[in-house]
């Protein structure tokens, strides 16, 4: 069986494509962005999102304590780029009063050592407020570049929202990973 | 000399001294304003351009002389500046993201090109805001082979590149790549290659306001197991020369209607201690000497892609052999000047600065760090201008 991560590529690079086609044609004449945050939303997952900017805390710099919500080493942070909105006003899982949810976010897949699982990790921008200075996390494990969007870190991911500045980053549980 | 005479000499030459005193003294209390101005013109030579995009506010642009690294000015853009020289090394294209109400509102994505020498604006173009809101890194923003044409990665999340005619000063076109980033600008045409997730490589070629795409073979590099960096770099024989995470360098000949993988080469191979490319500019290249230079780090694992640096690798693409290796800390980002006797550059991630690498040993070809400075903050890429 498929995974939920090749479903959603395959899902979403067969819309891009077919809607890149229309646009070779006629570029300009509508919104990409509006039909790939369609796309996207219309799969099971959510947003996901994060970058990257000075003032920066490091998970190396802290100790590790892979079920600490508040650490950079937490296990659900393991594709993590982002400062943490539990540190923010808002939670693990939501985002502080007053900002706007992303529509589109990047994918990880992170091991629980209290279940032995993997899980898939949805990675969700907050925005619409300027960037808060809470706890910024690092970790790249199985990110990689932006032609395998769903599983990037280095991209503001508040790109499919009306409001597009960064704030925060929350790490949402979305499914088990193939396998686990 | 009669004793009047004297005295009146005497008389004469204390008026005479009294009144150069006046004078002095009338001189001295005459205040004369200074002149407020601009500085006109940057020092003349090299530069080095780092790129210190921001997420919050305006991203500053610095620009530093080669040889003293001195700071020579800086230009300010919106959000996630991406930067690049132009061909000719005088002028420089800056995109980035401007927010109505800077942390939402509409968005304004423009390219602006500034003149290097006087740091100042000679054109503005707006781009859709499709363009990537992206870290600063190579393969985002680039030019066809003649400078005419900028490009430009989409993603939104679905990804597309922007086609900009520099003179007209207006999009001409927008291709779609789906799946797909970076761009790699043909030397001899207005063709340029992507990555494609996928593991193949695709160009596109252009007939006017048409374009074509073609594909190599699909598995050209493994995504999971040797993912490639968004880098590619021409060498002088035309062929792009690609990094990965494991530090193999593919060489790429996109010259023919499809992409063929020529030749992967590992700098890696026979060395100790599981070393592994990290960063976001992971490598940079020497024409004359045809050397890449890259950032090396120990003990590499699922994820340390982006680990800053702990060495700088210079590697012998003729030879196919390690000539050097010198300590670098914290490195994320690496550009090398041209000419026989390189000086490198890198941006420090853990000071927050742009740091200066000189020869130390011509024999042996290392280098050390010679300058740093903080003026830069937080920054992952960098550019020489010649």
């Amino acid at each position: 069986m498929r995974n939920l991560i090749d479903q959603m590529f395959a899902l979403f690079d067969k819309r891009t494509e077919s809607m890149s086609r229309n646009m070779a044609h006629n570029h300009g004449r509508r919104s990409f962005l509006a039909k790939a945050g369609a796309a996207v939303i219309g799969s099971a997952m959510l947003p996901l999102l994060p970058f990257e900017q000075a003032g920066r805390a490091y998970a190396s710099e802290e100790e590790e304590n892979p079920m600490d919500p508040n650490s950079c080493s937490y296990w659900r942070y393991c594709a993590i780029d982002g400062n943490l909105c539990s540190d923010c006003g808002g939670t693990l899982t939501s985002c502080p009063p007053g900002a706007e949810a992303s529509k589109v976010s990047w994918v990880g897949t992170c091991h629980n050592p209290s279940d032995g699982k993997d899980y898939l990790v949805s990675y969700n921008d907050c925005c619409g407020r300027a960037m808060c200075n809470g706890t910024y996390c690092l970790k790249s494990e199985r990110e990689r570049p932006g032609y395998q969007m769903g599983l990037h870190n280095d991209i503001n991911w508040c790109m499919a929202n009306t409001s597009q500045g960064y704030h925060c980053t929350v790490a949402v549980l979305i499914g088990l990973a193939e396998g686990a | 000399m009669s004793f009047k005479k004297s005295v009146m000499y005497s008389a004469i030459l204390q008026c005479l001294v009294g009144t150069l005193m006046f004078s002095s003294a009338q001189a001295e209390t005459k205040f004369v304003p200074e002149k407020f101005t601009v500085e006109q013109t940057i020092k003349p030579g090299p530069n080095v351009i780092v790129n210190g995009a921001s997420w919050d506010g305006a991203s500053k642009i610095h620009i530093y002389g080669q040889e003293e690294l001195n700071y020579q000015g800086s230009v300010s853009a919106g959000l996630v500046s991406q930067t690049l020289p132009s061909k000719d090394g005088k002028q420089l294209y800056v995109l980035s993201h401007y927010m109505k109400r800077y942390t939402y509102g509409p968005v304004e994505s423009a390219v602006q090109i500034f003149d290097i020498n006087t740091l100042t604006e000679a054109k503005e173009i707006i781009v859709p805001n499709k363009a990537a809101h992206a870290i600063g890194m190579p393969g985002l923003l680039e030019r066809n082979y003649d400078d005419s044409w900028i490009y430009v990665q989409n993603a939104t999340p679905a990804t597309s590149v922007t086609v900009v005619d520099k003179k007209l000063g207006k999009v001409i076109n927008e291709v779609a790549v789906p799946g797909c980033f970076g761009i790699f600008p043909a030397k001899d045409s207005n063709k340029f290659s992507t990555l494609c997730g996928t593991g193949a490589i695709k160009s596109v070629t252009f007939n006017g306001n048409k374009y074509e795409i073609s594909e190599s073979k699909s598995g050209l590099f493994d995504v999971k197991k040797d993912a490639l960096y968004v880098q590619a770099i021409r060498n002088v024989n035309g062929l792009l020369m690609i990094p990965s995470f494991n530090g193999n360098i593919y060489m790429v000949d996109d010259s023919g209607k499809a992409p063929k993988l020529v030749e992967k080469i590992s700098i890696t191979k026979g060395t100790e201690g599981n070393w592994a490319p990290g960063g976001y500019q992971v490598m940079s290249y020497n024409k004359s000497l045809d050397m890449i230079f890259v950032l090396m780090h120990p003990d590499a694992y699922e994820g340390s892609h982006k680990d800053a640096s702990s060495e700088i690798w210079a590697y012998s693409m003729d030879k196919k052999k390690i000539i050097s290796r010198s300590p670098a800390e914290n490195l994320v980002a690496l550009a090398v000047s041209q000419g026989k006797t390189p000086i490198l550059f890198g941006s420090n991630e853990e000071d927050e600065t742009v740091d200066q690498y000189t020869l130390a040993d011509a024999k042996a070809f290392t280098f050390t760090k010679a300058g740093s400075d903080d003026k830069t903050g937080w920054s992952t890429n960098l550019q020489v201008d010649q």
